[in-house]
């Protein structure tokens, strides 16, 4: 493949000079190949060095960061800052918190928002004024309501419990559910579903074993992105959660910011700590993800 | 009684979402318009009612007006860069199978790190004196002295805005690549057929039949980078001087930090609605220029 | 969907997995709450006014027994804290559970707790500007009678008097007692004032001139001066107040009206922003610990910082500077007006809140935290608290710990403290305040324009 590579530029040089057509050439200069990949390698380099920088900087000795801010660390390799991260701040803590949060809150998404997208899509219940209201809820400031929304937490005596935070969790993340459902239904032909009700299906049997087995794909995209959204929510767990029992991941590291003699290497451990996890979610579904992500965004 | 239940079943399924809905945008935004209208503090909720003073202060609060020009900046900003970067990128990309896999997955990872851990990750990044960004200037002999990035009144928003485009370029990236690879080829062989040149085919088939869905992808970043609130909490907390103040930052120092629940429920009606407005503007702005390009 | 099965399943077993490593579940204590609410009752103070005042700060173990108390406490006091649960847990029989949030949001915690009934903490630690928010909103237990009841032991006169009415008193009534004294002192680095032939500065001329000096003779190795100008109440407003009191200026005149942008206020701000041009880069991104990270290094030579500051250098593990600081009063400002001054910035107290579900016990923790004998105990490990009693800092295993300069430099402080305001509206009249400090050291007003903004400001919420 290389070589063909470097004999198609060959070619293409080639032929440029022999028609000396200049828009042809400037557009090869900017979309030739060379030149691509240095783009992309640039794309990847931006994206992996703050990544590889704060998994360094969580590597380095206390000392060397304050002097050093070199990308790889130059001194020796220590686990002193990891130590200190798990024994400062109950991060085993959190991340079961944030476990718990994340888990049982998408589960309730996804069992709430596929019927709701399926009844909008299908049968358009609610006209226009009811997707775009869910829309109109996922564009909100959540700053906006949050004084409203502590006060109703507290009213049913849910503050400071994961299940409080949980059911705020899944509320918030409703409407992108739906929005990202969307596409994956609408994308089912209507004649599928006729024949079902002509077999005498009813309208919630059709959805469960006719419609449901086709989005699938849809179903995991969408709740691997609200399990990564809750798990990555900070101002409503910031405000309804308080001490160690419910406190979520992103509440627990942002502690971390403002100490008296503040300790990167610490900071940088106990963050991914939280990330690692997302990342392996992340390798794992990436084709979903990417589809899910996309679907969901580029539709009219 | 089946009958019954079968003709109620598409308002049944959509009951759940309904109630949520309600207690999630309706009942708190009926909250926050009424404690707008009266003097309240956190501990003395609708407290003396005022009617409009609330709204009349927010007029000439010179930092919540301040507040708004910057997210709107940022908004334009930060979508602008991000939807031509993850344009380009996905143009390049369209013709690179072998890395298209690798790529696509990394591209992900800056979306799903938390917005928490990547303002720590900036913060370090930016740091004047254990931070990269000015040990590799100074290493380099490009500055002599190190530079505050957060500290310095003309820098200090341009160095939120790039943490918040290494964080959602990406997804522009995808966004846009998925738009590139839904366009049909037929047009594309025609033109190879006529000999038409790369540039004229991108001018004249490429651009105008991806135009619609990158405004799509455009208008949804926009209307999410309006929401800017995180990067700003952990990274200047507005500062220095009013230069990164945010409108969802300051509704939170006036609730939050001064106690004064009336007025900040005032600025909120007023970010909610200047928020619609600009929501309608730009989709019909949107179906105004789809139809000429028609 | 068989890998979302596998990755369910593994969801759900490390939840497991952590859960089983996490058993301080907190129910099992909560249950005996109700039967043993009896004993409760003849431990209230209030109920018998005529007895004699306790002379012994001993736990009473009966009402703590069995019970859970949440203490909410600031991040950096983290491992004072930590000392304190495990103490208390071990005299008591109470289980402690720490609520630790930022320094700057230890307020509105408290604050939101009461005010929307929550009711999760039974023990506040408090930064002391914020004390009139607090009471306002009812957030603390009156403590009069409990001063009344525990005057045998407590020794109220042993509290340095700079901090005890300030940390604790509203009106003519106590609301909490003094935990974590702050004062701003100037250290040095002796190599870089040396290097220059350099005297620690007595003057803000001299500390002009020291800051100038080193950073222009070392040419972005060193800085003169870290100046801490980031645009936090707690950090910003206390740099500017060092020079503000010194200066001979105030926030407010004898009647309480707003003098702001009084000249001696104006020409304290300018002074600021002309040694900030020399400060470590750049003034308006310092906080704790980019002045921290300056200074554990070497390339800082001077610092307006707590009194804590020395343990901290000594810590060979963070630091590359062990020995080689001094340390001297802030410099005194120009002119007939100008002083020596120590401003407290920062500064710590501790309540009972209100909203306690266990109120006996929280008082039974808020007599240890008061108990001279454990002062001794947590002011002499690195935790960030400083002395509040004069028998702390007289005590030989403090003055061991923190070093004679440092102690003599804190008893000579004492002499000359100026404290920030604790009226309920402070909290309303910080932020112009902050915003105007924040625009004149980055150049976007003159120091007259920020100053005099701020005193319209204030004079419209005053009204």
């Amino acid at each position: 493949m290389e070589t063909n590579g470097t004999f198609e530029i060959h070619a293409e040089a080639e032929e440029i000079v022999a028609r000396k057509d200049v828009s042809y050439y400037v557009s090869h200069i900017l979309f030739g190949r060379v030149f691509r990949i240095v783009l992309l390698l640039l794309f990847i380099l931006a994206i992996l060095i703050p990544i590889v920088y704060i998994a360094s900087t969580s590597l380095k000795e206390p000392i060397e960061i304050r002097v050093s801010g070199a990308l790889l660390p130059t001194g020796p390799i220590t686990t002193i800052n990891w130590i200190k991260a798990f024994r400062n701040v109950p991060l085993v803590r959190y991340l079961f918190n944030s476990t718990v949060v994340a888990f049982f809150s998408t589960i309730l998404v996804l069992v709430i928002a596929v019927p709701t997208t399926y009844s909008i899509i299908r049968f358009k219940t609610g006209g226009w004024f009811f997707p775009a209201w869910i829309l109109g809820t996922y564009v909100m400031p959540p700053i906006v309501v949050s004084i409203p929304i502590f006060a109703m937490v507290k009213m049913v005596g849910l503050q400071n419990t994961l299940l409080g935070l949980l059911l705020v969790h899944t509320m918030a993340n409703m409407p992108i559910a739906v929005w990202l459902m969307d596409s994956y239904i609408r994308a089912i032909p209507k004649e599928l579903e006729q024949a079902a009700w002509i077999d005498g299906y009813s309208k919630f049997d059709t959805l469960r074993r006719v419609v449901f087995p086709l989005i699938r794909p849809g179903v995991l995209a969408t709740g691997v992105i609200c399990l990564i959204l809750s798990w990555n929510e900070f101002l409503f767990a910031l405000i309804l959660t308080y001490g160690v029992q419910s406190n979520t991941f992103p509440i627990g590291i942002s502690r971390y910011v403002g100490e008296h003699g503040l300790q990167f290497g610490e900071m940088s451990a106990a963050a991914l700590a939280g990330i690692v996890p997302i990342y392996i979610l992340v390798f794992l579904f990436s084709r979903n993800l990417v589809e899910g992500l996309t679907r969901g965004g580029v539709k009219g | 009684m089946n009958a019954t239940i079968e003709k109620y079943t598409p308002k049944l399924m959509v009951l759940p979402t309904f109630v949520i809905l309600l207690i999630i945008s309706l009942v708190p935004l009926i909250y926050v318009l009424g404690i707008s209208f009266t003097d309240s503090t956190i501990s003395k909720p609708f407290n003396d009612f005022i009617w409009f003073e609330n709204y009349k202060k927010a007029l000439t609060d010179e930092v919540f007006g301040d507040s708004l020009v910057n997210t709107l900046i940022f908004a334009f900003v930060v979508t602008t860069i991000q939807t031509f970067l993850g344009f380009v990128l996905a143009f390049a990309m369209q013709r690179e199978r072998k890395l298209s896999g690798v790529l696509r997955t990394l591209a992900l990872l800056p979306l799903f790190t938390p917005p928490v851990a990547i303002a720590m990750i900036w913060r370090l990044i930016y740091d004047p004196n254990q931070g990269m960004l000015n040990y590799y200037l100074v290493k380099w002999g490009l500055t002599n002295a190190p530079i505050a990035f957060l500290g310095d009144k003309t820098l200090a928003f341009p160095s939120i805005m790039l943490a918040d485009i290494w964080q959602w370029t990406p997804f522009c990236f995808l966004l846009c690549l998925a738009a590139l690879q839904s366009l049909p080829r037929d047009p594309y062989e025609a033109a190879m057929v006529d000999g038409a040149s790369a540039w004229y085919v991108f001018k004249r088939l490429t651009l105008p039949m991806v135009a619609p869905q990158v405004i799509v992808i455009f208008l949804f970043r926009f209307l999410i980078a309006l929401k800017v609130f995180d990067l700003i909490y952990m990274l200047t907390f507005g500062g220095p001087g009013n230069t990164t103040q945010v409108a969802s930052f300051y509704i939170y120092r006036v609730s939050f930090k001064q106690f004064q629940t009336g007025y900040g429920g005032a600025l909120s009606i007023l970010v909610l609605i200047l928020i619609s407005v600009l929501a309608t503007l730009l989709t019909k702005g949107r179906e105004l220029l789809l139809k000429r390009v028609e | 969907m068989k890998k979302l099965t596998l990755v369910l399943s593994v969801f759900v077993v490390l939840a497991m997995l952590l859960a089983a490593c996490q058993p301080a579940a907190t129910p099992a204590p909560e249950k005996p709450a109700e039967p043993t609410k009896a004993p409760e009752k003849p431990a209230e103070p209030t109920k018998a006014p005529e007895k004699p005042p306790e002379v012994s700060a001993a736990v009473n173990k009966e009402v703590c027994s069995g019970k859970t108390i949440k203490f909410l406490t600031i991040q950096p006091h983290n491992v004072a804290a930590q000392n304190l649960q495990t103490w208390f847990q071990e005299v008591s029989g109470a289980t402690v559970e720490l609520i630790v949030v930022p320094y700057d949001n230890v307020i509105e915690k408290a604050v939101l707790d009461v005010t929307s009934g929550a009711n999760e903490v039974d023990v506040v630690e408090y930064w002391y500007p914020g004390l009139g928010t607090l009471v306002e909103s009812n957030v603390l237990e009156n403590l009069d009678q409990w001063y009344v009841d525990n005057a045998g032991w407590l020794k109220a006169d042993d509290f340095f008097p700079t901090y005890f009415d300030t940390f604790t008193k509203i009106g003519n009534s106590r609301y909490g007692i003094p935990y974590d004294g702050d004062m701003h002192i100037l250290w040095y680095y002796k190599p870089l004032l040396e290097k220059y032939n350099l005297k620690p500065p007595a003057t803000w001329d001299e500390y002009l001139n020291v800051c100038k000096t080193i950073t222009e003779g070392e040419k972005g190795a060193a800085y003169g001066c870290a100046i801490m100008g980031a645009k936090i109440p707690l950090i910003l407003i206390g740099t500017y107040l060092n020079r503000l009191g010194s200066y001979g200026g105030s926030f407010f005149d004898a009647n309480g009206k707003p003098v702001i942008n009084s000249p001696e206020a104006v020409a304290a701000l300018e002074g600021l922003v002309e040694q900030s041009k020399y400060a470590l880069p750049t003034a308006s991104a310092v906080a704790f610990d980019e002045a921290l990270g300056g200074w554990f290094t070497g390339k800082v030579g001077m610092v307006e910082f707590w009194t804590d500051l020395g343990s901290m250098t000594d810590d060979p593990t963070a630091s590359k500077i062990v020995g080689q600081w001094g340390v001297v009063p802030l410099p005194k400002g120009p002119g007939d007006k100008g002083k020596v001054v120590a401003s407290v910035n920062a500064g710590f107290g501790v309540g009972v809140s209100t909203g306690s579900k266990n109120k006996a016990c929280a008082f039974e923790f808020l007599k240890f935290t008061a108990d001279p004998e454990t002062a001794k105990r947590y002011n002499t490990v690195v935790g960030g608290i400083d002395p509040v009693r004069k028998s702390t800092l007289e005590d030989p295993k403090y003055i061991e710990f923190v070093g004679k300069e440092v102690a003599d430099a804190i008893r000579e402080a004492h002499k000359n403290a100026v404290a920030w305001p604790t009226s309920a509206l402070w909290f309303k009249l910080q932020e112009p305040l902050n915003d105007n400090l924040s625009l004149a050291l980055t150049g976007q007003k003159t120091p007259k324009q920020a100053l005099d903004d701020t005193q319209k400001a204030w004079e419209d919420l005053l009204k």
